[in-house]
């Protein structure tokens, strides 16, 4: 049936594209965000570090900093993992999108 | 014609529940909570820059910070597929296994312990809790809204 055959043509270019779109974007971003914390992470020890040799902070204070950066690495791949769910749900919802306005094109096209 | 009749029928069918359908796999924006969060990281940091005076004075506004804290973390629980942001609160209220330490709580039991804290790790800390904060704040920001 040409009908099915165009509307599903169309739907299957433009779930491509979006998913083109949506993986790109989103790794291109996870991938700089990785790169500023470690240049950070490195920055702050040797900035801590210095401070804990001239007594500005004591060994708790050095402790807690540690304990908080890594906390803070942890909470960064967390922000990660839920950025790919929403980019997740987002595709989702696009595909549907998709799919509804296809389907219902082809309705429009039997009736 | 009867045929095309049915097929539209039929595409219509298949249509309508697949939109309806909801296949979240995240928990969606919630204002309260954004806003929360964000007065409570106000709130943390503001309190923070007193440790260099003694505990005692500020004990009751610690108290009430970490209880607001852990209202927010109990709200976080009660809320759909929202385990991702779960886990942040627990990175920021929870001792860690290991080291046994906790970033907010953390802080302030090092004020209480020490009963004043120097100005350079007060700087640091500070960065560390509102760093800590805006994590939260980047992830429920970026949630799909309803």
């Amino acid at each position: 049936m040409p009908a099915f055959d165009d509307v599903f043509n169309t739907i299957k270019s433009q779930v491509t594209d979006l998913a083109k779109t949506t993986v790109k974007d989103y790794a291109a971003q996870a991938a700089s965000d990785a790169n500023d914390f470690l240049e950070s992470t490195k920055d702050k020890l040797e900035t801590w570090s210095g401070q804990l040799v001239s007594g500005k902070i004591d060994q708790d204070e050095f402790a807690w900093l540690l304990n908080s950066q890594q906390a803070l690495g942890q909470m960064k791949v967390l922000t990660q993992v839920g950025l790919a769910q929403i980019q997740i749900d987002s595709f989702t919802n696009g595909v549907k999108k998709i799919v509804l306005d296809g389907l219902l094109s082809l309705a429009g096209k039997l009736l | 014609m009867q045929k095309t009749l049915s097929a539209a029928c039929l595409v219509c069918l298949f249509a309508i529940p697949f939109f309806v359908s909801s296949c979240k796999t995240i928990s969606v924006y919630d204002d309260t909570t954004f806003v929360n969060t964000s007065t409570l990281k106000a709130q943390a940091v503001v309190l923070m820059d007193h440790a260099t005076e003694n505990y005692s004075q500020y004990a009751d506004k610690v108290d009430a910070i970490l209880i607001d804290a852990q209202k927010l973390y109990a709200m976080q629980k009660a809320r759909e597929k929202n385990q991702v942001t779960i886990a942040q609160w627990q990175k920021l209220m929870a001792p860690d296994p290991v080291t046994k330490q906790s970033v907010l709580p953390g802080f302030f039991a090092l004020w209480k312990k020490k009963k004043t804290l120097q100005q350079d790790f007060i700087d640091d800390a500070k960065t560390q809790v509102s760093d800590a904060f805006d994590e939260i704040l980047k992830l429920e920001g970026a949630k799909l809204k309803n």
